[in-house]
């Protein structure tokens, strides 16, 4: 008697999980990066597009100064012994410069997805890579016609956002405010970006001058931005987001031949008889004999 | 007629004051005045391009208060307020005025003025305006002591007085421009 195969030995109410050996692809041969779009990626690619793209300037005193971006609130040693730059000899901050802050992150009304617990197999984006190992030219594949494997990749549908920012802008004067903003203005709409790029709205913008007896005088202007981005993590629910499939591999046994006779004719001779064998005795006479007559 | 705080008294407290201050004490801070022709100011009551009389030399006594730290959006800021007191007798032998939005320097920190304040008299009369003494029913009595001057520290790239974008280290002091 066959031994009972136990399929509930995990929990009394589900069987087992059948391991899908299709699942079971090593990652670790291939070079395609598992991508991955995190917050930091967006605050990033805002951040970086301003440094490197818009790279606001001001002119003070007759000299064209670059104007610093930070991200508002850093630790405190960060902001004071790191950024000395933007300080002057009595430790006091100096105008310009552009703060960014972000405020919201919202989830895409537009594109929202249908998230129940787990995202349903098949909720999937599809990608093949036109390359594979298994593809290098193969004289036995070009003659019996094999057909080219092929890798997928398949990434988890990433979270659509609305990431909203404030960019804070100070400096010593209105008219370089005015600058500044002239200088970011035309990018409103733009893919804000230098490696990720995300498509990035410049809402009202909001002035505030003050003048405080005691206090230095500020002028300042706040700049609401909102960007559309998208957010790719590389797991979900200790699961890496890509998974690598291979095309399905068949081999086809097209017609099969089976008899128990040899196909051949052994019984009769050829027609003129068999040819007798020559020796290498025989073959010198027949040369000697043709030099003869041809003499 | 009051009996005490004559102009005869009054003499002894500017002397015992005059060399208090100027001889004995002896602190100095530097007054930057603007040069208000040459500063030409924009749409807004502003100008990046600055122009100084050269600084003038005047001791008084100095009451620095603790420096603030604010933190916000922006970063970690500082501020001070000061509070500097002149003798009135000095700045009027000199013809020296202060007003709002003067520049001082002391201790390698600027400020800028917030308000002056010239109404501290001794014997609780101002000679100037006395009426008794004005309308000459009386001799003079009292005597206005003082100058106070209130500031904050500035930021001094605002200044257009010294060269705060360059690099370098410990540089003690570094020589006004734009006078």
């Amino acid at each position: 008697m066959s031994k009972i195969r136990l399929n509930k030995t995990y929990s009394s109410f589900s069987k087992d999980q059948v391991t899908n050996r299709a699942n079971e692809v090593r990652r670790d041969t291939d070079t395609i990066k598992t991508p991955a779009c995190t917050i930091y990626d967006v605050d990033y690619a805002i951040i970086s597009y301003l440094r490197d793209v818009v790279q606001p300037t001001v002119t003070e005193d007759g000299n064209v100064i670059d104007v610093p971006i930070m991200y508002a609130n850093g630790e405190k040693w960060s902001a004071v012994q790191k950024h000395g730059y933007m300080r002057d000899a009595a430790g006091k901050l100096m105008a310009p410069l552009i703060s960014i802050k972000r405020n919201s992150l919202t989830e895409r009304d537009q594109l929202k997805k249908l998230d129940v617990n787990l995202n349903p197999s098949g909720n999937a984006m599809v990608m093949h890579n036109a390359f594979s190992k298994q593809n290098r030219y193969d004289r036995f594949g070009v003659l019996t016609n094999a057909q080219r494997s092929k890798e997928y990749y398949i990434t988890a549908v990433p979270e659509f956002i609305d990431v909203t920012y404030d960019l804070l802008l100070w400096t010593s004067y209105t008219d370089q405010l005015n600058s500044i903003i002239e200088q970011i203005m035309p990018t409103g709409g733009f893919a804000w970006g230098t490696t990720w790029k995300f498509n990035t709205q410049i809402d009202d913008y909001s002035f505030e001058t003050m003048n405080n007896i005691g206090e230095d005088r500020l002028v300042r202007a706040t700049m609401p931005l909102r960007t559309q981005a998208t957010l790719l993590l590389e797991s979900e629910l200790r699961a890496s987001t890509v998974q690598k499939r291979l095309s399905v591999k068949k081999v086809l046994f097209k017609s099969e031949y089976s008899s128990d006779e040899f196909p051949g004719e052994t019984q009769h001779a050829p027609p003129g008889g068999y040819t007798s064998i020559r020796t290498e005795s025989d073959l010198m006479s027949d040369l000697e004999n043709t030099i003869k007559n041809r003499d | 007629m009051a009996l005490f705080g004559s102009a005869r008294d009054a003499s002894l407290i500017r002397h015992i004051n005059n060399e208090l201050i100027v001889n004995l004490i002896d602190i100095e801070i530097e007054l930057y005045k603007l040069v208000l022709e040459d500063t030409r100011e924009n749409l807004y009551g502003e100008s990046d391009q600055k122009k100084y009389y050269n600084p003038i030399k005047i001791p008084c006594l100095i009451q620095k208060d603790e420096k603030t730290v604010i933190g916000d959006d922006y970063g970690i800021d500082s501020t001070r307020t000061g509070i500097f007191a002149f003798s009135r007798d000095y700045l009027k032998d000199r013809t020296i005025i202060f007003e709002i939005g003067d520049v001082l320097n002391y201790d390698n920190e600027f400020y800028e003025v917030d308000a002056v304040h010239g109404s501290n008299y001794w014997g609780g009369r101002n000679p100037s305006t006395d009426l008794g003494y004005t309308s000459a029913e009386r001799s003079e009595f009292g005597y206005s002591v003082e100058v106070r001057v209130e500031a904050h520290i500035t930021q001094r790239n605002k200044l257009n007085l010294v060269e705060v974008r360059t690099g370098g280290i410990n540089q003690e002091y570094q020589l006004p421009k734009n006078l």
